[in-house]
């Protein structure tokens, strides 16, 4: 029997659930079990709480990142390079 | 020569030419220099003390014999240790690869043993280029050597300790978010982070493919631009690489600044509230000398900087990506720092990685802009001096210190500091310049005038300070 949810769904783990359901943050770390979960992650227990906490850390920039204004008509291209034509600045 | 290991690369190049000192004798001093103060300073991971006497033999025979190969003709350098090297393990500062021994050359390592440098031995780094300082133990990451108890700044932090302390006299690092300019200015070196497409990829342990740069951590902008001109050039191994030819690097170098169109970066860098005063003062006072030899300085903007650190961020995917294996397979050999970073790779999703793309274009383009209108950006180097070993957290790391150097790996534009000063407790601070695409030269070009009207980069740090 494994606890763990197969990659790429969204079931949580139920190992965490009732971290999840007790704590002051139980919003915050559901998000980020499902995170874990979604890339497949196998991340041992000693890793976890500070795995978490510098998740949490992090969300004020992914945040930001998501909140940003895109005016561009062209979608971005994953091999252009300074080096090619009109690549880089 | 009184000292040879106080000398910069040219001034050791200089010797070695005219026969003052033979390859092997200043090979051998800086091997009983590393000998005496490594111990303490911990920037080297593997010294290849026997191979790099043989190779400066090498060199003194061809020398003797008339044949002088060029300015690297057996000057004793030393390479960050994710660049490979045949018979040498290249450990990426890892016990995950403490025994991995490559076969093959980086053809970074063929250049540089076509040009005739000796190779001292690998150095030290932050942890697959992106773990944390380490003061102590086994892969200890280096100690500055203007005071030992504070960090080097990383990646290359092993390159900047031993470069700064006289423990070879010219060194390589990588960069990706700022990892040869962070220990470069933390240390008083110069450090150039070429151009992206200039120097190959090839054989260097990657962290982030699309923005890994190799370059040179060095005392001058003259060492800067003899190294970089060895190891620069098309790689057919390396489809990133460009195929346009290489210019000279050392031929305009002293052509000075006046005329020069540059665009300093006041709102986003020498405004910014947490930027450490010292730092400040001493970067006005460079961008004054700069403007007194006739250099035009306007004050330039482009917004998107703001979110440079937010997009560089979700490129710690690639990261992710090449250790996914490595790190299921030997989990416990990484140190926890660097797997919990790593994890922090893998949780960026596809959309985030997408609206990086799309911002890094807008940035390209406002980059672009400001070229129209000047030749190069300026800004100080770092936000701050060397800090304490464990002064910030993981996020203070990446929030200040990328402020000023990620954006530029970004756009794969030439970026390279140059020391601008001391701070009020002796610890060196930088100034940064940045370039158009492939215009490596220009940028050199505008350090080498700030640098030659000053002494920062003749200072050395004491060795009577290396104890604990």
């Amino acid at each position: 029997l494994t606890l763990a949810p197969a990659p790429g769904t969204l079931e949580l783990p139920n190992t965490w659930e009732k971290t999840m359901a007790d704590g002051p943050d139980a919003a915050a770390r559901a998000r980020f079990e499902s995170e874990v979960s979604i890339a497949g992650l196998e991340i041992p227990n000693e890793d976890r709480e500070i795995t978490f906490l510098m998740w949490a850390d992090m969300q004020k920039y992914r945040d930001t990142l998501r909140a940003a204004e895109v005016e561009l008509p062209l979608e971005p291209t994953f091999m252009q390079k300074p080096c090619m034509p009109g690549g880089g600045a | 020569v009184s000292n040879i290991c106080d000398l910069d690369l040219q001034g050791v190049s200089e010797a070695i030419r005219t026969r003052r000192v033979s390859s092997a004798e200043a090979t051998a001093a800086y091997l009983e220099r590393i000998e005496r103060h490594d111990g303490v300073l911990m920037s080297y991971l593997t010294v290849t003390g026997e191979r790099a006497m043989a190779q400066a033999r090498v060199m003194d025979a061809e020398l003797t014999a008339g044949h002088w190969r060029g300015p690297l003709h057996g000057v004793p350098i030393a390479l960050k240790d994710l660049i490979e090297t045949a018979g040498v393990r290249t450990t990426g500062g890892s016990r995950a690869l403490r025994d991995n021994v490559p076969t093959t050359n980086s053809p970074i390592v063929d250049k540089l043993d076509a040009a005739g440098a000796v190779m001292l031995g690998k150095t030290a780094m932050h942890e697959f280029a992106f773990g944390r300082p380490r003061a102590n133990g086994e892969f200890a990451t280096g100690r500055n050597p203007w005071n030992v108890e504070r960090v080097t700044a990383g990646s290359s932090s092993g390159s900047g300790a031993a470069m700064a302390a006289g423990l070879c006299a010219g060194s390589l690092g990588s960069d990706t978010g700022g990892s040869i300019r962070g220990p470069a200015s933390f240390c008083g070196l110069v450090g150039h982070k070429p151009s992206y497409g200039l120097v190959t990829r090839r054989g260097v342990l990657p962290m982030c493919w699309s923005l890994d740069h190799v370059g040179p951590m060095v005392r001058s902008t003259w060492d800067a631009a003899v190294m970089l001109q060895a190891i620069a050039g098309h790689d057919p191994g390396d489809a990133s690489t460009s195929s346009r030819a290489v210019p000279s690097y050392t031929e305009g170098l002293e052509a000075g600044v006046r005329g020069v169109r540059l665009g300093l970066l006041r709102r986003h860098y020498l405004e910014w509230p947490d930027l450490h005063a010292d730092v400040k003062s001493a970067s006005e006072a460079a961008f004054g000398e700069l403007a007194n030899q006739g250099a035009r300085i306007t004050d330039v903007d482009a917004p998107m900087l703001d979110q440079a650190v937010h997009i560089w961020l979700p490129f710690l995917s690639e990261m992710f990506d090449y250790h996914k294996e490595l790190v299921r397979e030997r989990g416990q050999d990484y140190w926890p720092s660097t797997r919990h970073r790593l994890y922090m790779g893998a949780m960026f999703s596809a959309a985030d990685m997408l609206r990086a793309q799309r911002l890094r274009t807008v940035l390209a383009r406002q980059v672009a802009l400001l070229f129209d209108g000047v030749d190069a950006l300026i800004f100080p180097g770092q936000a701050m001096p060397a800090a304490p070993f464990g002064y910030q957290s993981e996020t203070e790391v990446i929030a200040s210190s990328n402020r000023f150097t990620a954006p530029w790996n970004l756009l794969g534009l030439p970026a390279c500091v140059v020391p601008c000063g001391f701070s009020a407790d002796g610890l060196p601070v930088s100034i940064q310049i940045v370039g158009r695409p492939f215009d490596d030269a220009t940028v050199l070009r505008i350090a080498r005038a700030y640098e030659r009207a000053c002494d920062w980069n003749q200072r050395r740090p004491d060795p009577a300070g290396w104890k604990l």
